[in-house]
């Protein structure tokens, strides 16, 4: 029981990582961002090959790791994003395209790294359990969630206290009035997918140390996150965050009492009712509402 | 010999499964991301009627009609209350839930090793095998288009191009929209069962991983490369047919044939929308010289709008 909390919670921290990741990429750009996923398992391999191949030590090379993750980030808004927009393209344009991105970009990575999995140089002993409520833990669990609370807080420092905050809200609330005084959206894009990227190198080091990493490992962890986002609601942080959490529970909890493998029906299910009961999500705005959207 | 079979069955499967995207996505609007999952629901419904009912061909290939045109039907009250980016990931939702259930009812659909030796489609007495199986699909599949082809001109079809267009307007005029688009659900749903019964019988052979998220996904890139309309059904099942069998044929390691498809598809997808938003078919009509208009989903008769899908919010 405890075990299951712990890992359900690990996994909503990997999740709530990229999800409010997502969020803000949503919020400024209004890009679907599936290939997000596709920048999670980029820097996760970004990170091994630092660490194993160049034998930077894990600290470091997770660090590092943030610099490819954010220019993959970025090129996707310059390369894709940016022409589309310019061409007036419609958000499932939009979406389909982000799409595109993670299929080939996941493709690309099998090509680079083989379609095996991948393992990071751990130091001795960080694999070692503790004893939680009288059940054992991995480490990285702790290390997952308590690095994901602290990132968080983070976020939402940032977002709510600092100029560059103020930049991505000011565009997130209105992009053709933050013209107006004087802000330049298309930065303000670049930054949103920079820091969004950035957020999934610390989700994909601690997911590579626990289970290694594939190629195909970012497609199967953005379907949960976009299950979270449209859950919360979708732009929403708080939404995001609290849904993330809830959608990891929802994975790991029911395998007290269920076969594992119908683990993944009872979060789409999850995902199912909540749409139903509250199609806007659990803290979102009421865009997603049919008749009042037009 | 064999390959061409292969790549003829294929790209009729594919056109099919893109007519039907074209009745949701293209004239209804829906963009849904279950079309994998009702081909499969019609593959196994038809097959298993074959075998665990020993039903003969027609009968089995009727009941995976009814049966995925309900279960696809089903899907517009499921989601009545959503709309746009919601309605595609409850599609989603249900394209998740359909295969799992594929995977995990064992006693009834065989479970992860799927169905092996599903009979051949066999009708008025004679068995369709190879190249005679080669003609039955194409010849299906250009059926199949011409009745798209008919159906865009209906009138049933230009209420579906209104919903897409402006669904308050229509529900104004008197239409149930969702009965309306129920209806087209419906019909894409019998479409998917004819291309699963097709793809089952020519492989002999079924199982839950043939019709996973990835299969929706790629069928939405069919679409999309096409362009969508009766044209864009074609070009983009025998871009995306073309491409996935031509692979078989390089010299490839088999460590790359896995991801060089996923890239050639991927990246093509990317670079249609940001160039030819509008698709091969698009694309075609452009070089022909003809007008162009509106950017975004394609579409083919509707007027010009700013953004043929339900657009909630671009602030």
């Amino acid at each position: 029981m405890i075990a299951l909390l712990m890992s359900g919670l690990a996994l909503g921290s990997t999740i709530v990582l990229l999800a409010v990741g997502f969020s803000i990429v949503y919020n400024t750009t209004r890009v679907f961002h599936f290939a997000h996923g596709f920048i999670f398992t980029f820097a996760g391999y970004s990170a091994v090959t630092l660490n194993v191949e160049l034998g930077v030590p894990l600290l470091l090379a997770s660090l590092l790791a943030v610099v490819p993750a954010a220019i993959v980030g970025m090129a996707c808004e310059t390369l894709v994003y940016r022409p589309m927009r310019n061409r007036d393209a419609s958000a499932l344009s939009l979406f389909t395209a982000s799409f595109g991105i993670l299929v080939a970009g996941s493709a690309i990575i099998q090509m680079i790294w083989g379609p095996t999995s991948k393992r990071l140089d751990l130091p001795s002993g960080a694999s070692d359990t503790v004893a939680v409520l009288g059940t054992f833990v991995t480490k990285y669990e702790i290390w997952t969630i308590a690095l994901a609370v602290l990132l968080l807080v983070v976020v939402v420092v940032v977002l709510n206290r600092t100029s560059t905050g103020l930049f991505l809200r000011a565009v997130s609330s209105n992009t053709e009035r933050s013209y107006l005084i004087g802000l330049k959206p298309m930065r303000v894009y670049l930054m949103a997918l920079a820091i969004g990227s950035a957020l999934t190198v610390p989700a994909a080091v601690l997911s590579t140390a626990r289970f290694g990493i594939e190629p195909a490992a970012g497609f199967r962890l953005i379907l949960l996150v976009v299950v979270a986002q449209v859950v919360g609601g979708l732009g929403s942080i708080p939404g995001a965050i609290l849904a993330s959490y809830v959608v990891g529970l929802t994975a790991t909890l029911p395998l007290l009492v269920i076969d594992p493998k119908w683990s993944q029906a009872v979060v789409f299910l999850l995902l199912f009712l909540v749409l139903i009961l509250r199609p806007h999500g659990l803290l979102g705005e009421r865009e997603a509402r049919r008749y009042e959207a037009t | 010999m064999d390959i061409i079979i292969d790549l003829l069955v294929r790209i009729s499967v594919i056109a099919i499964l893109c007519a039907g995207l074209d009745i949701v996505l293209g004239m209804s609007g829906r963009f849904s991301i279950a079309q994998g999952a009702l081909f499969g629901v019609g593959a196994y419904t038809s097959t298993l009627a074959m075998t665990e009912l020993a039903w003969p061909f027609v009968p089995a290939l009727v009941a995976g009609m009814v049966v995925t045109a309900i279960v696809s039907a089903l899907i517009v009250p499921l989601t009545s209350r959503v709309a746009h980016f919601y309605f595609a990931i409850s599609t989603l939702a249900i394209q998740v839930l359909i295969v799992t259930f594929l995977k995990n009812a064992q006693s009834i659909t065989g479970g992860d090793g799927g169905v092996f030796g599903v009979p051949s489609i066999e009708l008025f007495g004679f068995e369709f095998r190879g190249g005679w199986l080669a003609a039955l699909s194409v010849g299906v599949g250009v059926l199949i288009l011409l009745l798209l082809k008919w159906l865009r001109r209906s009138r049933f079809g230009n209420v579906l191009l209104a919903v897409k267009a402006d669904e308050q307007l229509v529900g104004s005029l008197g239409y149930r929209v969702n009965l309306q688009v129920a209806v087209a659900f419906a019909v894409n749903g019998a479409l998917c069962a004819v291309a699963g019964a097709i793809q089952a019988s020519h492989i002999q052979y079924i199982s839950p991983a043939s019709f996973g998220i990835e299969v929706s996904l790629g069928l939405l890139i069919a679409y999309m490369l096409g362009g969508g309309g009766v044209w864009g059904a074609v070009l983009g099942a025998v871009a995306f047919g073309g491409i996935e069998q031509g692979v078989l044929l390089l010299p490839l390691p088999g460590s790359l044939a896995g991801p060089v498809p996923q890239v050639i598809y991927g990246l093509a997808l990317v670079l249609v929308m940001i160039f030819f938003p509008r698709g091969l078919s698009g694309l075609i009509r452009d070089l022909s010289g003809r007008r162009r208009h509106g950017v975004g989903i394609p579409d083919e008769q509707s007027p010009p709008t700013p953004d043929p899908v339900r657009e909630s919010r671009v602030s």
